[in-house]
């Protein structure tokens, strides 16, 4: 589900886009900065909705930009507790239920086996968000010479489909 | 950076497509061929030629429009063309005694059936008769008529596509081992 969340920052303004109107150079700015980046605890930005304040420009010795005090609102992705989204499966692993046949098995009854299977549209339920910290832990990767092997996600959510017309979509159509 | 308000206003999945669709158009962004043909229209008659595509913004945004667009496309929730229809709908559900988000995600998720709306209000039965369940689904099914049909076609001619990638696939090694046993020939 997506909120609306209200936002203060400080916005860098470079000169080579003194020429054009401030609420453009800003949105830029803005969209550059928060467009597809996760906040901790907030979510995942998707974009700005619109700029509510512009304070005025402040000059900083040493440097040609302008700084600008900016409230905006942006979109962010934030699913609730309990909320139901729709999806299709990307991945099928062993942890939670068993795979059998890279595909996750739900005995129904003894003669009926509902299998979901990869890129299949699927139906559940949040059960818990998870924000990590992916702060380099090094120098080499923080420059970004070597890309770290297995990444965690900075937003992970849980979900379940352990309820009646959750998992597949087309078991209950 | 400080977060004001974290929850100022619900967005419902349509208002955040429509948004999306507006960046897309403002920036002449094309994902498909399909939209590079219609890109292609809308200026053949225009003097300026010039795409506006490349602008300062950065590629985020047009990585998560690209993902976005493509995700909403597929969901259900596309189906609300015109702002009317959506209107008629809130409406409709406003003189049902159902909490905001429980509006929200019956107005995201458009259910079709029984199940999906049980699952979509808590304790449904206690809260709504089975008539009230069924005319939101009637609403629903009157207002927006699904395609269904059209959507089993889209598979097939998805499967199809796959088919044709895996053979173009085994074709490319093919050629590599034939110009492998050339090599050796040669040698």
């Amino acid at each position: 589900m997506f909120v609306l969340s209200e936002i203060q920052d400080l916005v860098r303004i470079p000169p080579h886009t003194f020429n054009t109107p401030i609420h453009h150079a800003i949105n830029d700015e803005l969209h550059k900065k928060y467009a597809n980046k996760v906040i901790s605890n907030l979510g995942l930005v998707v974009s700005v909705w619109d700029l509510l304040d512009i304070n005025d420009g402040m000059l900083k010795p040493g440097d040609g930009a302008s700084f600008v005090d900016v409230k905006f609102r942006c979109i962010v992705w934030k699913p609730f507790m309990g909320e139901i989204l729709t999806g299709w499966v990307k991945e099928c692993t062993a942890e939670g239920i068993k795979p059998v046949e890279l595909a996750w098995v739900w005995k129904a009854d003894e003669e009926n086996e509902l299998y979901i299977e990869s890129n299949e549209k699927i139906r559940f339920r949040i059960e818990e968000e998870i924000f990590a910290n992916i702060k380099p832990k090094s120098s080499v990767e923080a420059s970004g010479i070597e890309e770290p092997k297995n990444k965690t996600p900075p937003y992970a959510i849980v979900a379940s489909c352990q309820a009646e017309g959750m998992g597949c979509v087309s078991w209950w159509d | 950076m400080k977060i004001l308000n974290e929850r100022d206003q619900f967005l419902s999945n349509y208002e955040v497509f429509e948004h999306l669709k507006g960046l897309k158009s403002k920036y002449d962004w094309t994902f498909t061929p399909e939209d590079e043909e219609a890109l292609k229209k809308k200026y053949e008659n225009s003097k300026h030629k010039r795409y506006k595509r490349f602008t300062n913004c950065g590629l985020d945004l047009e990585v998560i429009t690209r993902d976005m667009t493509e995700y909403f496309s597929r969901l259900s929730s596309s189906m609300i063309t015109s702002k009317e229809g959506f209107k008629e709908l809130m409406i409709y559900l406003n003189t049902f005694d159902l909490m905001k988000i429980e509006k929200l995600q019956i107005v995201n998720s458009l259910p079709r059936s029984m199940a999906h709306l049980y699952v979509l209000v808590e304790e449904c039965d206690q809260r709504l008769d089975e008539e009230a369940c069924e005319g939101i689904l009637q609403k629903i099914g009157e207002l927006f008529p699904s395609e269904e049909e059209e959507e089993e076609e889209e598979e097939g001619e998805e499967q199809q596509g796959d088919d044709e990638q895996e053979i173009a696939e085994e074709q490319g090694e093919e050629g590599q081992l034939e110009e492998q046993a050339d090599a050796t020939t040669e040698q």
